[in-house]
């Protein structure tokens, strides 16, 4: 399996050429081109097949394909207060990902602040296929996938980290299964060990893997301590990472080893953010060393 | 299996107890002070004492204690220049070590450059035998230990076998020293200098060969290619292997932590996440022990 890391900090610190580079020099072989800041997006039609083109090329001379992209996210009430403005966004999101060569766009499900726990399901389904589907034609014409994402949200009234829209891998399947051929699945490895209620058991990574099957295309990879979502390098934290890579093997995941941990480098100086690369270079570099076992 | 991090001397005390809080709060149970460049070890011996005795209370204070220390290291060429004065400075480390409540002071042996793959064994032995029985009447006055440290020597990108790099030269040299000299064992350096012909430098013989007198680690990971202190898992080390010996040898002291480049990387304010990054490494590590 091939191994893979996000530019967002290196994006920002270095600008996207360099941060290409150094993603390139440190052994990565693939690219989540990160979106999430709005600005990345924000020009004209025309600016934007220019510039993506450009970072396209610039991939293509590296050798380093850029195989998804991370859509900006926002919290459930700026939706409600610049919805129509923020599909554009997404729709803007969409075409970069396509001139950046990708296939895939991770974009986060809606999860309104009732939709918690089992509450809410029917008329967050609702909201969430009204939503997506906005998109569909943009992942027509770009002949692109979105890859809907398994998120966590935090119980308003005990403060802890709890299921909402499509922490389950059942949910995901049906949201992606009702939306259609142009929809697939991003797990997030470390979203799904943040969730330890009763009931709620089968989210964790062998379930959700096995349930996923064929939908899973794209992966966030990172470590935490099952409290927070730290965003850690794989092996500092609590998830088996073997049974992850176990179970991925079983169901022939024909996706990118895809590591979201750039919350690391993010905390030291620029001078070193290569060499944090490395880091976790290093600990994605064994998991890709475990599926060649199984 | 207590976890344990290391501090790093420097010549601002506010430096050294940032470091100790950092690792307290993180969750380290003990730490493991670097002497560095000998900052203080020069103070007269009463302030040496008082300042150490600070840096211990602080420490208490922050619920974590000092379990060992690493001298520091010289090179040779300094060695022959500054001899009997390397020498008090290293027994003003070990009063250190005391005020500071260890029982273990982690010391290099002498690295003379002759000293390579298997020249001059006996000759290195000869030397490093005056050197450390200068330390004996002080070990036995303070009731400390030292541990001998496996090292290599560096030459033009090769980390070739040395002094002590091999179990069964440290074993030598533990054996011929006495009661007061055990081992510690630094993975970032078996791992380095482990290669065809020097398999026996490896996890498993050291387990073999030095078991019980191994009595502290440096745990650090590498790339076999650059000596990178890096934390557990980040680099290419075979943990599991190391995890069975100590199993093996039913290893009872610290894991402790020697991941200073991998924490001077991060920015000023966020120190914090980097130890609690360690942490999290080394807790995996003994679980899994």
């Amino acid at each position: 399996m091939k191994i893979g890391t996000q530019t967002a900090i290196l994006d920002k610190a270095f600008g996207p050429n360099k941060a290409l580079d150094i993603i390139k020099k440190v052994g990565f072989e693939s690219v989540d081109y990160s979106l999430m800041r709005e600005e990345l997006v924000d020009m004209s039609y025309g600016d934007l097949k220019k510039h993506f083109s450009t970072i396209k090329n610039h991939a293509d001379q590296l050798d380093l394909p850029i195989v998804q992209t991370h859509t900006p996210f926002y919290n459930y009430n700026t939706m409600l207060a610049r919805y129509d403005e923020i599909i554009e966004i997404q729709k803007k999101a969409l075409m970069a990902t396509a001139y950046l060569g990708a296939k895939y766009a991770i974009v986060h499900p809606l999860m309104p602040p009732e939709r918690i726990y089992d509450q809410d399901y029917d008329r967050t389904k609702e909201l969430n296929m009204k939503y997506y589907s906005a998109l569909i034609p943009s992942l027509k014409e770009h002949d692109i996938f979105i890859a809907v994402e398994n998120m966590f949200a935090v119980d308003p009234y005990i403060r802890e980290i709890c299921p909402t829209t499509c922490t389950t891998a059942e949910e995901m399947v049906d949201y992606i299964d009702s939306l259609g051929e142009r929809f697939v699945a991003c797990l997030d490895v470390g979203h799904a060990n943040l969730i330890h209620q009763e009931g709620y058991e089968h989210v964790n990574q062998e379930h959700m893997i096995k349930t996923l099957g064929h939908r899973l295309q794209t992966l966030h990879l990172h470590d935490n301590d099952g409290k927070s979502d730290q965003h850690f390098p794989p092996y500092m934290g609590t998830i088996d990472w073997d049974l992850v890579m176990r179970s991925l093997k079983e169901i022939n995941y024909p996706g990118v080893l895809m590591l979201e941990c750039d919350i690391l480098i993010k905390q030291m100086y620029p001078e070193f953010m290569e060499m944090g690369k490395e880091v976790y270079y290093a600990a994605v570099k064994r998991l890709a060393d475990i599926s060649k076992k199984y | 299996m207590k976890l344990g991090n290391r501090v790093k001397n420097s010549y601002n005390i506010d430096v050294i107890k940032d470091e100790i809080r950092y690792s307290a709060r993180a969750g380290f149970d003990v730490l493991d002070f670097s002497f560095n460049k000998g900052q203080h070890l020069n103070l007269p011996h009463d302030e040496l004492l008082f300042f150490f005795k600070e840096l211990k209370d602080y420490a208490n204070k922050e619920e974590v204690y000092f379990e060992q220390t690493h001298n520091t290291y010289y090179s040779y060429e300094d060695h022959l220049n500054r001899y009997d004065e390397i020498i008090e400075e290293q027994k003003n480390a070990l009063f250190a070590s005391w005020a500071l409540g260890c029982k273990y002071v982690v010391m290099h042996p002498l690295k003379p450059l002759f000293r390579y793959y298997e020249e001059e064994k006996e000759k290195t032995f000869k030397l490093n035998e005056e050197y450390f029985r200068h330390f004996i009447p002080l070990l036995e006055e303070l009731d400390l230990y030292i541990c001998i440290e496996n090292i290599y020597l560096y030459d033009k990108g090769d980390f070739a076998p040395t002094t002590c790099s091999s179990a069964e030269e440290l074993k030598l040299y533990i054996d011929e020293l006495g009661p007061r000299f055990y081992a510690c064992m630094d993975t970032g350096h078996v791992h380095l200098v482990n290669r065809p012909g020097y398999e026996n430098i490896s996890f498993s013989n050291f387990a073999k060969v030095l078991g019980k007198d191994i009595l502290t680690l440096h745990v650090h990971d590498c790339d076999k290619k650059k000596d990178l202190h890096y934390p557990p898992y980040m680099g290419n080390i075979d943990w599991e292997e190391f995890i069975q010996s100590l199993k093996d040898m039913k290893y009872e002291g610290a894991l402790t932590l020697e991941c200073g480049p991998f924490v001077s990387m991060f920015k000023d304010d966020k120190k914090q996440e980097a130890y609690d990054m360690l942490y999290l490494s080394a807790k995996r590590l003994r679980e899994r022990i």
